[in-house]
């Protein structure tokens, strides 16, 4: 990772902060997520995690209280994130954002971990779901992989080889490549629900 | 000379409306008095709150007839300008104040009927009356849970300041003796707050109550272990769809 390219406050979503916390350890993206959160932290940036991932995350026994860091900070949808989901993503752009390869409940769900980033002044999100890379684009907010810091140059690929660009929208060409929007490395060939394991809500 | 480099966004402003009012009509004398008074109060409102804020620079302008002045501290100035209408426009005599609230009200009622007058600041603008109105606008206030730095804690009526990565600008809020206590052991540090909050038009923080506060007191590596005992196994866990997945639901 190169610490000179982390930001300084970035939320990540539950796809990132799952594997960086020992989830699917054969993964081909949980390297650079493991490496992300723990360059994050010795640079001294923030984790923001959304108040929705925790409660995707506590399936297992949510009994014990979610920690409480310096540095990992969990960030409420409150009043201003509801403000701002349903300003930036009424039911119609949510529709003409989602593609085929996503359920509009999924969809929905990205949006509120969207919303918290843009209430909680994210600089970026930090995320493996191409659903959650064509939102926050759609909101104007960088988003990245954890690949995308790391210090050696990636092999770009398509995010959507087999069909494009999601369908109505307009967001193809930068979520490719390396910059804001990126899917620039493995793991994400599998459209919506990416993660190399397919299926699932892999964000 | 060096001339002073201020942001315009923080000049106090204080303003008289109305009709045929501009600076070549102003009761200069009365309009000079209801200021200075006014700027009084806002002084021993930061004083009560266990701060102080000291006003310079003067010019008078057309928009209608203003007054414009720099605080020391805008923000400040924003929270007891903010004060200073509660107070002015209730029924309340906070002890330690009432002299310079009957002094603005005074000034205030000295002025032309006819005359509208208002306190503008980093944004914030409210009517200043000189006499108790029967309402005051109800705010909409909300929760929030956030994580702050504890700027400052204290004062007779117990205040907290704080600042936010989450919110624009600092904002303070009402809490009680014992939370003022507590909280004293975590000034200059940063906890999680739970608070009730109202907001200006422009969603700025305007006033509030702590409700609780969380000291941060977890090593990040608690969130692995957190993880281990908490989290799911794997997403293939979801995938099913039998624990509230995102994928239930309609399409």
């Amino acid at each position: 990772m190169d610490p000179s390219k982390l930001p300084g406050r970035a939320l990540i979503d539950s796809g990132v902060l799952t594997r960086a916390l020992g989830d699917l350890p054969s993964d081909s993206d949980t390297p650079a997520c493991r490496d992300f959160w723990q360059a994050m932290l010795a640079a001294e940036r923030d984790i923001l995690i959304a108040a929705p991932s925790v409660a995707e995350v506590i399936r297992l026994n949510g009994t014990r209280s979610v920690p409480r860091s310096p540095q990992i900070e969990v960030v409420a949808f409150d009043q201003v994130a509801a403000e701002i989901l349903g300003r930036r993503f009424p039911m119609a752009v949510l529709k003409q954002l989602k593609h085929a390869g996503t359920t509009l409940t999924h969809f929905k769900y990205d949006a509120l971990i969207v919303a918290c980033a843009v209430r909680h002044n994210a600089d970026c999100i930090v995320a493996l779901d191409p659903d959650i890379f064509i939102l926050a684009q759609h909101t104007g907010l960088p988003s990245y992989q954890p690949s995308h810091y790391r210090t050696a140059p990636v092999p770009m690929r398509p995010l959507f080889p087999s069909s494009g660009a999601p369908p109505g929208s307009t967001q193809a060409a930068p979520l490719v490549g390396g910059g804001a929007g990126t899917a620039s490395t493995g793991g994400n060939t599998g459209g919506a629900g990416g993660g190399s394991t397919g299926g699932g809500p892999a964000t | 000379m060096a001339r002073l480099e201020r942001n315009p966004d923080d000049e106090l402003v204080i303003e008289v409306d109305g009709e045929d009012v501009h600076l070549g009509t102003l009761d200069a004398k009365g309009m000079l008095a209801f200021a200075s008074s006014f700027l009084e109060l806002l002084e021993a409102i930061a004083d009560d709150r266990g701060e102080s804020i000291a006003f310079t620079g003067l010019r008078a302008f057309e928009k209608c007839g203003s007054l414009g002045t720099y605080p020391s501290d805008a923000e400040l100035a924003r929270q007891v300008a903010l004060d200073a209408h509660k107070m002015l426009a209730s029924r309340e005599r906070p002890r330690g104040l009432i002299q310079k609230l009957d002094r603005v009200r005074q000034a205030r009622a000295a002025l032309p009927a006819h005359y509208r007058t208002l306190v503008k600041v980093r944004g914030f603008e409210r009517p200043i009356s000189a006499e108790p109105v029967s309402t005051i606008d109800e705010l909409p206030y909300s929760m929030i849970s956030i994580r702050a730095y504890v700027a400052r804690v204290g004062g007779s009526r117990p205040r907290a300041s704080f600042k936010s990565k989450s919110e624009r600008r600092p904002f303070s809020l009402e809490l009680s003796e014992e939370q003022a206590v507590r909280l004293g052991a975590f000034l200059y540090k940063t906890v999680d707050i739970d608070a009730l909050v109202a907001r200006d038009y422009d969603g700025n923080i305007e006033e509030g109550r702590l409700r609780e506060f969380h000291p941060l007191t977890d090593d990040p590596g608690a969130w692995i272990s957190w993880f281990r005992e908490s989290g799911i196994q794997s997403w293939d866990d979801l995938k099913k769809d039998e624990d509230g997945g995102r994928d239930d639901g309609p399409q």
